[in-house]
């Protein structure tokens, strides 16, 4: 995807129709748009959000409201505004357009796709087709879960993924992009299909007379299964339903107008954020611990036999194991016809025949070979297990380390919460209150959803031994035979995906990481190692230890997201032409950044621009002019294709505080006195010549 | 503590075999397979509910055509 153009209708600040063009040379990718704040560059980004997806963070409050439509507009009664999006992708141009209006005071979107419209022009043969389902299209190109990490918001760059289906959303669209996504959606069918199989063989063995009774059983616990998923599921709702009455009573405290209420719930969402990292970490660390258990689980048993089987060392078990005899010594004495006590052998003799009976027993070269290569194994595994105990016992002592943690912030959060009780004002503990209803209903659910989880996993296991059992009793009729031999067919290749994403998804996670870890050792004062959790979360730690950077500064963490982002899109850049068959090739989307530098300091700001361009494909950054630095053209300057900046038009009556941007030798004013707007102000885009 | 030394060789002989691994599935085959359901995913990529039923049809006439069955009812 490349964005070619944007169109704001009447929208927000923007009066009447106002169009800005994106850059596209390759080596000038940098479109930057200069505004004073307040004058309209988080509505650009959101403009973007709004036209694609509906919505947009800083106004969804409002969308239902009047406040998108520009106040000038309504006043001229102009009721309709609308956002236009011109973007390429694979040899073809496409206009989005997002349409709302005005009726009695209220914004709807007229039309079924709720306003929204997309031309496709096939830029070859000319031809211009409306595209169905245009949500879904949008959401195959750049999928929402991932639109606040293209589409940045430097100031709300901490949006948190503390509960699962959040966390899903986001690792699905992360794997969109690494190119996944027919791949997982084999393995959802591959499984579907699967399951429909089982219950098709089921039936089958239903017919046959010393299975029935296993397969009524089977078949009845497959639909008690089915019921807890269905309660499971419902429950995952009610939670997240639960979380977000949490989140509401937290961002209303947040809001209010008491400053020490305010003051005390910030420091408790702090401590909550800092505790949930810490539960995150542990989290990883018990991930870490399993995926140790499943490389070296083989070598712990190996470990323990070992240890049982020292016995066995060569001097012991020579003549013993695997055979008390050699046989080539037995076949020595057969040839020579003699005995080792020296007594003749003849042949056909019974002395002859009992000493060649010994063969039966003896060990062969093949045997021999067998305990030397059995006792190597088990060599192997004691060295393999060696390197898991330390492992384990890393692990260990940081799940120590985060369990001391949890509870110190947990101490924390009920004192602040206490504080913030004891400030007894009435609005707060409204919402005190609700927020503790929440959390306990919350709780609750959780706890029966573990039961009912709990449930399940030992009903699937059950299910398990029943099928085993009526596979064993089964006597195999044709369609039985080949129902297994589909079914085996279904696992075998769910597998091989299975297997191919994770060489492909270790690859990724590596070079990413890699793509960060140098971002950051270029930009950063102090050591820090990155590593990628499964969720695809970067977690920082102090180099050379175990301890979790929390307490790290939001500049830095603004930092690490914006080296996440672009270390995602050059690595999704790199696969673009990829060919293999298995992943689609990776998305090549924008990087559109508004306040990019938020939290940063200077040392950072000048850092991130220098690597910003060169790992993006295409980058738009919106940027107050209070954050830009006369020296930074020297850093991106030959990187800007179009330049920008928006011009606030002030109403005749009121008098502009003069504000001016100065680039190179050039000064801009960013504000004048219009005649043309009677109450309120309205802002221009307007082009600065790129040499 | 007495030990079966027979237990304990018939163990032994079975670790060393299982160091053998002869019996594999035929990777490249399936990977092909594994392409052209690939391909059928690609075709139902905006599909809708209806369109699923479909796509499981496809991918079980691929499968049992890979397995040798000549219809889609002969695993059935």
């Amino acid at each position: 995807m490349n964005l070619l153009k944007l169109t704001l209708n009447n929208f927000r600040i923007f009066y009447g129709k106002r169009t800005i063009e994106f850059s596209n040379d390759p080596d000038k990718n940098v479109t930057l748009v200069h505004a004073e704040n307040s004058m309209g560059k988080t509505t650009m980004l959101n403009a973007i959000k709004w036209c694609l997806y509906a919505k947009a963070p800083d106004f969804e409050n409002e969308a239902k409201g009047s406040k998108i439509l520009n106040h000038i507009s309504h006043e001229k009664q102009d009721y309709s505004c609308y956002v236009e999006i011109e973007f390429s992708e694979e040899g073809k141009t496409y206009s989005i357009k997002r349409e709302a209006k005005e009726v009695k005071t209220k914004l709807g979107f007229p039309g079924e796709d709720r306003g929204l419209t997309i031309l496709e022009n096939d830029d070859k043969s000319g031809s211009v087709r409306k595209k169905s389902n245009p949500q879904t299209f949008i959401n195959s190109i750049l999928p929402e879960e991932l639109s606040d990490y293209f589409l940045f918001a430097g100031e709300t760059y901490a949006k948190t993924r503390n509960d699962s289906s959040t966390r899903e959303l986001y690792k699905k669209a992360v794997r969109d992009i690494l190119g996944f996504t027919l791949s997982d959606s084999a393995i959802k069918d591959l499984n579907e299909m699967q399951r429909k199989s089982n219950k098709e063989l089921n039936l089958l063995h239903k017919e046959n007379d010393n299975t029935t009774s296993l397969s009524v059983e089977i078949s009845d616990l497959t639909k008690e299964i089915e019921t807890l998923s269905d309660a499971s599921d419902i429950l995952k709702e009610d939670i997240k339903e639960q979380k977000s009455i949490v989140d509401d009573c937290t961002d209303k405290i947040l809001k209010s107008n008491h400053y020490e209420a305010k003051d005390l719930q910030r420091q408790i969402k702090n401590q909550e954020s800092l505790r949930n990292t810490s539960y995150k970490n542990q989290t990883n660390l018990l991930t870490e611990r399993q995926l140790l258990v499943n490389d070296y689980g083989y070598a712990v048993f190996g470990y323990s036999l070992k240890n049982k089987m020292d016995f066995i060392n060569h001097k012991d078990y020579a003549g013993k194991i695997p055979g008390k005899y050699y046989i080539g010594f037995v076949d020595e004495l057969l040839k020579k016809e003699e005995c080792i006590c020296h007594r003749a052998l003849p042949k056909g003799s019974k002395e002859y025949v009992a000493v060649e009976s010994l063969k039966a027993d003896a060990s062969t070269d093949k045997t021999e070979s067998r305990v030397r290569t059995s006792i190597n194994a088990l060599g192997l595994f004691n060295g393999r297990s060696k390197d898991f105990f330390k492992q384990d016992g890393r692990i260990d002592s940081s799940l120590d380390t985060c369990g001391e943690e949890i509870a110190s912030f947990e101490t924390e959060i009920e004192t602040l919460k206490d504080k913030l009780k004891a400030l007894s004002i009435k609005s707060i503990d409204i919402l005190i209150a609700k927020k503790e209803k929440a959390e306990k209903a919350q709780y609750s659910f959780q706890r029966e959803k573990n039961q009912k989880d709990v449930l399940i996993e030992t009903k699937e296991r059950n299910k398990k031994t029943k099928e085993t059992e009526r596979d064993n009793l089964s006597v195999d009729t044709d369609k039985i035979k080949r129902k297994k031999e589909f079914i085996r067919v279904l696992n075998t290749i769910g597998l091989r995906i299975l297997d191919h994403q994770s060489k492909a998804e270790k690859k990724a996670r590596s070079l990413i990481t890699q793509n960060v870890q140098r971002n950051l050792d270029d930009c950063l004062r102090k050591n820090f190692t990155v590593k990628l959790d499964h969720d695809y979360n970067l977690v920082t730690s102090f180099t050379g230890t175990d301890t979790i950077a929390t307490g790290t500064g939001q500049g830095q963490a603004l930092l690490t997201n914006l080296s996440f982002i672009t270390a995602l899109i050059s690595h999704s850049k790199k696969r673009a032409s990829a060919e293999n068959r298995l992943f689609l090739p990776g998305t090549i989307a924008p990087f559109v950044i508004d306040a990019p530098f938020a939290e940063m300091d200077g040392s950072y700001q000048k850092n991130t621009l220098a690597f910003l361009p060169n790992q993006s494909h295409q980058l738009i950054l919106f940027l107050s002019t209070g954050q830009w630095d006369a020296e930074y053209e020297n850093v991106i300057g030959d990187k800007i294709g179009k330049r920008y900046y928006l011009l606030n038009h002030i109403p005749k009556q009121d008098v502009p505080e003069k504000q001016v941007l100065k680039i190179k030798n050039e000064e801009f004013a960013l504000n004048i006195n219009d005649s043309k707007s009677d109450k309120f102000p309205m802002t221009t885009i307007e082009k600065i010549k790129v040499n | 503590m007495s030990i079966d030394k027979e237990e304990v060789k018939k163990i032994m002989v079975s670790a060393a075999d299982s160091f053998n691994p002869e019996v594999k599935e035929d990777d490249d085959e399936i990977d092909s397979l594994i392409n052209e359901i690939i391909m059928i995913e690609k075709a139902h990529k905006h599909t809708s509910q209806g369109g699923v039923i479909r796509k499981h049809e496809q991918i079980s006439v691929k499968i049992n055509k890979f397995l040798g069955y000549d219809n889609l009812n002969n695993n059935s």
